[in-house]
């Protein structure tokens, strides 16, 4: 009977744990690994960062701090890392490295290839990523949502999918400064309005006003929360014959507009709503004393396309009195770069802008050119933050709350499909090589995924939302319709 | 107690019986749904893959979602809609008999077996009805008969077996759980009035697990939770007449039972209730089926199919009898550009505006369709792959005519990486992986692209001029970057020319003429443009003369004009010179005069 205890307690430990792997040789061989995860830096807080190698026969793994070693074998060529082991070495290892060796069972040795590290960061991300899925956007959809993962984990969950409105289109999701209790997003086509959720409290918003060309579009919040600032934009989609970009998402105008939370009203002023020029994509300061847009002559679209180029400006504005300022700087100037801005976002210490710089046009994720640089605002230093950067396009970023990490969506993948990157930006503003959102089966999930990653926010926590009740309000509820204050 | 040759007749009888009203089921069936399979068939793309499957499984309904999808795969083989509906409809109405026949064993009542499934056939007439529909039908009817079985199980038992059999079918199956719990109901009640209302419980429960259901957003609304919305399409809110399968299925209960009570025993009566009763099955299912079906979008179905699996020649033999519709004409004229024949054939067919030609864009799946092959057909393969992939996306469950056209387009303009990734897909099929493995030759290989026929000869159709847009200027400017980039691509002005035509657009016709002609992407002009230039410079026969046009043709216009002046001054109809130019576009132009 005892006998017969100890075997099943044998088979089950065989069964959890994994045969320890003693490396025997280790030679310089490279071994490619997929996805390429080798020398990032990480936050301590993420999950497993999963990948595998095109090796054949037993393959093994260590993982070691010099201390602790975790073993993993692969499992049909994939490195399940054990989720709790993992945890533990990450905590152990807050600004150290940890050095990963693939190794090969040949002759019943463990032969190791070159070993290579992953540098462990002292600061954790933000625990929670919320983003879009959509498959990418031809001008017709059916299934769409907005989903968050906890990046400790590979679990996702939805925030919102459009299945409960009808198939509508669900776009702009925004939070303040990471907050879950309050963010925003817009609803198109059938049950249209804004979903706004301000400290736990639902409300469906008709932004439209007689006196702005559209409901509200691209918005930033205001730290505080009490203001709202979007563009309202006639947005235009036209595609290339044969163009690597595919297609080119412009307006025929566009304007930057302010909206008051808590009087629902919408002003502006005359350099953000003037019809000689088109302005987009606003973003608050930390501070929320200077509002950042960008900015372009009016052009004829599409047949100026190539000229369609956006400079960063900036404004003062005073959130008690409401007042805008009465002259804009130009931060960026796209007439003497010839570059074209995209998506401004300021990280939240104040001290940098990371934008995307791309030939033309504003909207990046259908720019292959399109790269991410950095303005510090100190120095007005503008440079590439390359070890982000690759030759497809990278675009719309979000920062963690301690400013030290990035996610952005870039489409190095197959130059279609964005994918979440982060990258960990230094003391210096320096990012360093980015990593892929690690799932299970990496190179698997992402080969199968048809849908792309859309708008990738960091939020401090998980957005508890019921679907039910966002549902019937956007559908069963008169949206509350804002005003424009002259 | 049966003595056993009137056993033998029995049975041959109900064999007999039920073989008739399968064939009859099945030869109705492929009648008036054959293309509506074929079309149920093109509007998904199942998955032969763990994951997929997993996950539609873990949602409520998922097995009978998957099941559906399993089947309907095989309706692109001929007849298989017909055959696998048939063959659902027999062991739903076998075991809704088995079920029943506790209460009424008369073997006439059989057929009455089959009118919930013949009804539901009525509702699969329309897209909108999910095939699941039939299959959550089939299944409950299974599990009425496990309950039925329990019949020597104590209350207590056969309600404890009863809510687990219920909620099992709600969360495999779906809404249809619900219909379950009142058969039971209402059986039960029968057996038992006393005790019978105890099974009630199955209802509140289905009731309950729906109401966290829709509150936990796994189910969209009641009408999901609780009815036949379940089975029909997101967009659609299923009438009234769609619960009447379901109805019929609850109200057979106490009609089995009231014959149950009945002393009809003589084998005469059985044998003309049981014939009278068949042949309602087929009257009802015309009679609803003809209010029912939309003949318009059959017809279009079967057209669809055509074009799915490239019988240009079908569509054009159904010609005259299919130019109802707009939609119809462009696959018509799809048709004809694909065997070289548009301009040739053009005037042979009622058609008045180049709508007919290329229709307008809408934002229907169909016209997505349609203008994403149009679209490659004339070699603007950018706006070929923003509708096929619009086309896809807007159907939820994909669409495997639309991934191959996306597939080749991706081929075609060399973005290797992405094609793959849809060939890798499309290869986890069954019935398309073997294609989708043939296209893998042409992955990151140019050579083997350019030296194939169909994708070498698009892939020429690409501009050298990266920067021009598609779509956004209009046909004439899309076909013209297309000729200038491939003068060979004969589809391109073929379209261009026809939608000129048929709009009698001069301001159109003669500068793009020239601009052809002039710049050698024209060597000789189709005869039906010889015509137009004719009838646009009817006074300068010169000018016409520069684009090469014969004196035999300019004889032939004078011929005309000659024929219709007499005509007129004979008080005749245009129609009577049908005969001998109704192909012409001078013809066209006195016919269509002030239109």
């Amino acid at each position: 009977m005892k006998k017969g205890l100890y075997l099943i307690v044998l088979l089950l430990l065989c069964a959890c744990g994994e045969a320890e792997i003693q490396i025997t040789k280790t030679t310089q061989e490279e071994v490619t690994i997929a996805p390429d995860y080798k020398d990032v830096t990480i936050p301590m807080n993420i999950a497993p960062l999963n990948f595998q190698t095109d090796l054949e026969g037993k393959t093994g793994l260590v993982i070691s701090d010099g201390k602790t070693s975790i073993s993993v074998h692969a499992k049909d060529g994939v490195f399940h890392i054990p989720m709790q082991s993992w945890k533990e070495l990450l905590a152990q290892n807050a600004g150290k490295d940890i050095t990963f060796t693939v190794c090969q069972e040949k002759n019943g040795q463990w032969e190791g290839f070159k070993p290579f590290q992953m540098h462990v960061a002292p600061e954790e991300a933000d625990p929670y990523l919320a983003y879009r899925l959509l498959i990418s956007c031809y001008g017709q959809w059916n299934e769409m949502g907005i989903y968050q993962r906890d990046i400790s984990t590979y679990e996702q969950s939805p925030i919102f999918e459009n299945k409960n409105t009808d198939h509508n289109c669900l776009n702009c999701h925004t939070f303040n400064a990471r907050d879950p209790k309050t963010m925003l997003f817009h609803m198109r086509a059938k049950n249209a309005g804004t979903f706004m959720l301000k400290d736990g409290q639902m409300e469906k918003l008709d932004t439209k006003t007689d006196s702005t060309m559209s409901a509200l579009v691209y918005p930033y919040w205001h730290p505080t929360g009490d203001y709202i600032a979007a563009s309202t934009n006639i947005t235009v989609q036209t595609w290339f014959f044969n163009h690597p970009n595919t297609l080119e998402v412009f307006d025929t105008n566009s304007d930057v507009v302010l909206y008051d939370v808590n009087k629902h009203e919408i002003f502006s002023n005359q350099f953000l709503k003037n019809d000689s020029v088109m302005e987009s994509f606003p973003t608050f300061s930390p501070d929320g004393k200077s509002l950042y847009y960008l900015s372009t002559p009016m052009r004829k679209m599409p047949e100026d396309f190539k000229n369609w180029k956006f400079s960063l400006c900036r404004i003062d504005f005073d959130p008690a009195t409401r007042k805008l300022g009465e002259k804009v700087d130009t931060i960026y100037n796209a007439n003497t770069t010839g570059k074209s801005v995209s998506f401004p976002k300021i990280s939240p210490d104040g001290k940098l802008i990371v934008f995307g710089l791309q030939e033309f046009g504003n909207f990046s994720a259908w720019h292959k050119d399109c790269d991410l640089y950095a303005y510090r605002i100190a120095d007005g230093k503008i440079y590439p933050l390359t070890e982000a950067n690759s030759d497809e396009s990278e675009s719309y970023h979000s920062w963690s709350s301690n400013n030290r990490w990035m996610v952005f969506s870039s489409r190095r993948e197959d130059g279609l499909n964005t994918r979440l990157y982060m990258t960990y930006i230094d003391k210096d503003g320096k990012a360093h090589k980015a990593f892929l959102l690690p799932q299970d089966d990496p190179v698997k999930y992402y080969a199968e995924l048809m849908e792309a990653y859309n708008l990738p926010e960091f939020v401090s926590g998980k957005v508890e939302l019921s679907q039910y009740e966002v549902a019937s309000l956007m559908k069963n509820t008169e949206a509350k319709k804002v005003t424009y204050s002259k | 107690m049966k003595s056993l040759p009137t056993k033998i007749v029995s049975l041959s009888a109900r064999i007999t019986m039920v073989g008739i009203i399968a064939i009859v089921l099945f030869l109705y069936l492929q009648d008036t749904q054959e293309f509506t399979y074929f079309y149920r068939e093109q509007n998904q793309l199942f998955l032969w893959d763990n994951q997929v499957i997993s996950k539609t499984l873990l949602t409520i309904g998922g097995l009978c979602k998957v099941m559906a999808q399993v089947l309907v795969q095989y309706f692109v083989l001929a007849k298989m809609g017909a055959v696998i509906t048939t063959l659902i409809c027999l062991i739903g109405a076998h075991f809704l008999w088995c079920a029943l026949k506790n209460l009424c064993n008369n073997w006439f009542m059989i057929p009455v077996c089959f009118l919930p499934f013949v009804i539901y056939n009525v509702y699969l007439m329309d897209n909108y009805a999910k095939y699941e529909g039939i299959i959550a039908l089939c299944i409950m009817a299974i599990f009425f008969w496990i309950h039925t079985l329990l019949n020597n199980q104590n209350n207590y038992v056969r309600l404890g077996i009863s809510c687990i059999l219920t909620l099992i079918v709600y969360l495999l199956f779906g809404s249809v759980a619900l219909l379950l719990s009142f058969c039971v109901l209402i059986y039960e009640f029968i057996l038992s009035p006393k005790k019978g209302l105890l099974f009630a419980a199955p209802i509140i429960l289905v009731l309950a697990v729906g109401l966290i259901a829709v509150n936990q957003a796994y189910l969209i609304g009641f009408g999901q939770a609780y009815g036949m919305q379940h089975y029909t399409e997101y967009y659609f809110e299923p009438t009234g007449f769609y619960s009447l399968s379901w109805i019929i299925t609850i109200t057979l209960i106490p009609i089995f039972w009231l014959f149950g009570k009945s002393k009809i025993n003589a084998l005469w009566l059985h044998s003309a209730l049981a014939i009278i009763l068949t042949a309602f099955l087929p009257y009802l299912y015309n009679t609803l089926g003809d209010n029912h079906q939309d003949k318009g979008m059959y017809s279009l179905e079967r057209i669809i199919h055509y074009a799915d699996t490239e019988q240009w020649d079908e569509i054009i033999a159904l010609g005259h009898s299919e130019t109802s519709n707009y939609i119809n004409l462009n696959y018509l004229n799809l048709a004809l550009s694909k065997k070289g024949q548009l301009l040739e054939k053009l005037f042979q067919y009622e058609q008045n505006s180049s709508q007919a030609v290329f229709l307008d864009y809408q934002q229907f799946t169909d016209i997505g369709v349609l203008r994403a092959r149009q679209y490659y057909q004339m070699g603007a393969i950018g706006a070929s792959q923003m509708n096929a992939v619009s086309a896809k996306m807007s159907m939820a469950e994909g669409s495997p005519s639309m991934q191959q056209l996306i597939i080749k387009n991706y081929i075609i303009t060399g973005r290797y990486k992405i094609a793959e990734k849809y060939i890798q897909e499309l290869e986890k099929t069954w019935y398309y992986a073997d294609w989708a493995t043939s296209m893998r030759k042409y992955l990151y290989n140019d050579k083997a692209v350019e030296s194939d026929p169909e994708l070498g000869m698009k892939r020429r159709d690409l501009p050298k001029d990266n920067e021009t847009f598609t779509i956004y200027a209009g046909i004439y400017n899309d076909t013209q970057t297309v000729m200038t980039a491939n003068p060979d691509e004969s589809a391109a002005s073929d379209y261009a020319i026809a939608c000129m035509l048929l709009d009698k657009n001069f301001n159109y016709i003669i500068p793009f003429t020239q601009f052809n002609y002039e710049n050698g992407y024209w060597k000789e002009l189709p005869e039906r443009l010889q015509e137009a230039i004719l009838t646009a410079q009817e006074q300068n026969m010169d000018f016409a003369k520069q684009f090469g046009i014969s004196d035999e043709m300019i004889e032939r216009f004078a011929q005309f004009r000659k024929d219709a002046l007499n005509l007129r001054h004979n008080g005749g109809a245009v129609t009577q010179l049908a005969s001998r130019w109704g192909n012409t576009f001078w013809y066209y132009m006195l016919r269509n005069k002030g239109k």
